[in-house]
């Protein structure tokens, strides 16, 4: 039993292989990092130095500080430093060194600035970059490699790619399983994501980019309640199934579709692209070289490629010797930082040294100010609602289906949401004819913990055919109304059959 | 690398991984240090039914009120349109953006500093198409404001409030006679909220006189 384990355990984690799942995530993870820490170099002075308004992770857990304050040179050295790094990351160049670099510079940065750097996705991506780091991901498909090759005789050049341990690729796949779980057990903490509530609401967020699909499906209420089980579901399952041969693409592919969908949905643009960066580590070998062999086939009928020509030898190539690499690269380095100082000092971003600098304050209007410090308003009554619906069946404890015409001998199902927080409410559903007379009145008490109000009336025969509102009372007050029309034969008709 | 380093790399590494969602499941300690945020995944956490945005202002000495953040010469707007202040849901390091502002600007003396919490439903974020298929009523936004915090010049907080949707919390809960002069039996207590970095005091409960 025991050996059994073991020799799994060393199957699973210790098998060898080329390693370009890992390189894949090497090359793309970064560039997706570039997009959000470039526009970062520019405010470094202002996000993470002395001279700015840092915003520490530790100051929110009332901790002692994980990183010395920044001056202004060192935040922006820093910075360059961080791009220059992530950018030899991807081409595989000092692949290790640059990614210990990477992680160490996009964490601490991270850390500093909690308010506009730091977010799940950045940590994400330094977990992902700490397993790169560990991993010989650099060995195939980078300079590093190319250097390399050079430095080896064509005997040593048969014996074919590097192979090294699969265990940094597993940890990383494991690492993406556990993600999931947590976002799952997050999600049984909240019990308002079961009814496709708290889904709606961040789907009307502003607080990442337009997201105009997920807005349309907050009028479909019923399918965000389908869709929330669907997630919790596959986040749970994902850690366990995609070991399985047959459920393995089925799980990637609703990971990617799931990514996909949060930029639709909620605006998201780097959190999806770093997930498609590291779904690459599920790219095994075989899968790797199969896909490597039809891109080489595709070139070459596309008359894209050209012979190889042979690498030159190492005697020839004396810069490539790795003390030589290490050196250039360590110069390289701290060129940059030298040079993203200078420039970030003479660009004066607070233009304090210009023929206008220091600048003026920006004066408010005086009113806009006023109305911002006067006395609190109270909540309008319109406001204590979010929506108002009437359909005929639910699903998820939400109204599956909004109609407007109604037949005899139907029920209609009348839903109020309710915009928490809100006080203990008596609310009243009540029904009035074309000519607006009141019919009949239902009222209940919705408690400040419930978020919604469920009435119903049925629509008999003592209706007669046309057009009828319900109308939302709040404190007396009508809130909204909405109309249906009964149709059918009227009672005077059937009487007469 | 050795096959024992590999392996205490594998289960120590999956070890903190399983621990933070162990703390995160069962709410043990998830606050205890800022290495936290690091191994517990909660993503998407809260949510709110309003949209929230911060505005931090200067009155100058003069009478005149100034916007503090953005600074005169920009700012970054790093996950959408809006800018940096509109990310500090926790009202923690706004004074800071206008502490940086002033010190970086030529202007008056200043009388106080304000951090403004603006909100609005967010039933109102619909488009007018959209909003056409689901209400009756014409949109009608309305802006809440809400003071989150006064300053001194020097940035020393003089008063501190909770958000804006914790006090329409609170609000509810308070609206109850029986529960006012319960508490009326009790002195309220104040505590230095260690999470504040200036120092910041906040009701945190109510003391019960011991004397029955």
């Amino acid at each position: 039993m025991a050996r059994n384990l073991t020799t799994q355990w060393n199957e699973f984690f210790h098998a060898r292989e080329v390693p370009y799942g890992m390189a894949l995530v090497r090359i793309v993870l970064p560039l997706v990092l570039l997009i959000g820490a470039i526009p970062r170099w520019w405010y470094a002075r202002e996000l993470y130095s002395t001279d700015g308004s840092p915003a520490p992770l530790w100051v929110s857990y009332g901790a002692d500080a994980l990183v010395p304050d920044l001056t202004a040179p060192v935040a922006v050295a820093a910075c360059s430093v961080l791009i220059l790094s992530l950018f030899a990351v991807c081409i595989g160049w000092m692949t290790r060194g640059s990614l210990v670099v990477s992680m160490v510079f996009y964490a601490g940065l991270g850390v500093i600035d909690s308010m506009s750097t730091l977010t799940k996705y950045t940590v994400i991506a330094s977990h992902v970059l700490m397993l790169l780091a560990l991993s010989e991901c650099g060995a195939v498909w980078s300079v590093d490699s190319w250097l390399r090759r050079r430095g080896q005789t064509s005997q040593e050049r048969l014996a074919g790619p590097p192979i090294s341990p699969v265990w940094p690729r597993r940890l990383l796949q494991l690492f993406i399983g556990i993600v999931y779980l947590g976002a799952a057990f997050t999600k049984m903490h909240t019990p308002a994501y079961f009814s496709g509530d708290q889904l709606t609401f961040w789907m009307l967020g502003d607080v990442n980019f337009e997201n105009r699909f997920g807005e349309m499906l907050t009028l479909y209420p019923s399918l965000l309640a389908i869709m929330a089980y669907i997630t919790i579901v596959w986040e749970i399952l994902f850690v366990f199934l995609v070991w399985s041969k047959f459920w393995r693409l089925p799980t990637l592919f609703i990971g990617l579709v799931f990514h996909f969908l949060t930029y639709f949905t909620l605006g998201l643009i780097i959190f999806p692209l770093v997930y498609f960066a590291i779904y690459l580590a599920f790219i095994d070998q075989q899968e790797a070289e199969r896909m490597s062999m039809a891109v080489r086939l595709t070139l070459r009928r596309l008359g894209l490629t050209h012979k190889r020509k042979r690498p030159a030898t190492a005697s020839s190539l004396v810069w490539a010797r790795p003390a030589y690499t290490a050196v250039a690269w360590g110069m390289l380095m701290a060129t940059v930082a030298v040079i993203g100082v200078e420039v970030e000092h003479h660009r004066d971003v607070y233009q304090e040294r210009g023929p206008n600098g220091p600048l003026p304050l920006k004066a408010m209007d005086t009113q806009v100010a006023q109305a911002m410090l006067g006395p609190a308003q109270p909540i309008r009554p319109q406001d204590r609602y979010f929506a108002f619906d009437i359909g005929s069946s639910t699903l998820g404890g939400v109204l599956s289906d909004r109609r407007e015409t109604f037949n005899h001998g139907e029920r209609a199902l009348i839903q109020c949401t309710l915009q928490p927080p809100h006080p203990d409410m008596w609310v009243e559903v009540n029904l009035h004819d074309a000519d607006d007379v009141l019919l009949k009145r239902v009222g209940t008490v919705v408690p400040r913990e419930d978020l919604r109000a469920d009435f119903f009336y049925d629509l008999d025969q003592s209706m007669l055919p046309g057009k009828y509102d319900f109308v939302l009372k709040y404190d007396g007050e009508e809130l909204t109304r909405r109309s249906i029309t009964l149709s059918g034969p009227s009672p005077e008709l059937t009487a007469l059959r | 690398m050795k096959r024992w380093i590999s392996n205490t790399l594998i289960v120590g590494y999956l070890s903190v991984l399983m621990y933070g969602v162990f703390c995160h499941a069962l709410y043990y300690k998830v606050t205890q240090h800022p290495g936290m945020y690091f191994i517990v995944w909660d993503m998407f956490c809260g949510w709110s039914a309003y949209e929230t945005r911060t505005h931090v202002v200067g009155e100058g000495a003069s009478g005149q009120f100034y916007e503090l953040s953005p600074g005169p010469w920009g700012t970054i707007k790093p996950h959408s349109d809006l800018d940096r202040r509109h990310y500090d849901y926790s009202g923690l390091h706004s004074i800071n953006l206008a502490m940086n502002t002033l010190r970086q600007t030529e202007h008056e003396p200043m009388a106080r500093l304000y951090v403004v919490e603006e909100a609005w439903p967010r039933k109102y974020n619909l488009p007018d198409e959209l909003w056409a298929h689901r209400y009756t009523e014409p949109k009608d936004l309305q802006s809440y404001y809400h003071i989150r915090g006064t300053y001194a010049p020097d940035g020393q907080p003089l008063q501190q409030r909770p958000s804006l949707l914790t006090r329409l919390s609170q609000e509810s809960l308070m609206d109850n006679p029986r529960l006012r002069h319960d508490m009326k039996k009790g002195k309220p207590f104040y505590a230095v909220d260690p999470s504040a970095s200036r120092g910041g005091v906040i009701p945190v409960g109510y003391e019960l006189p011991t004397d029955h």
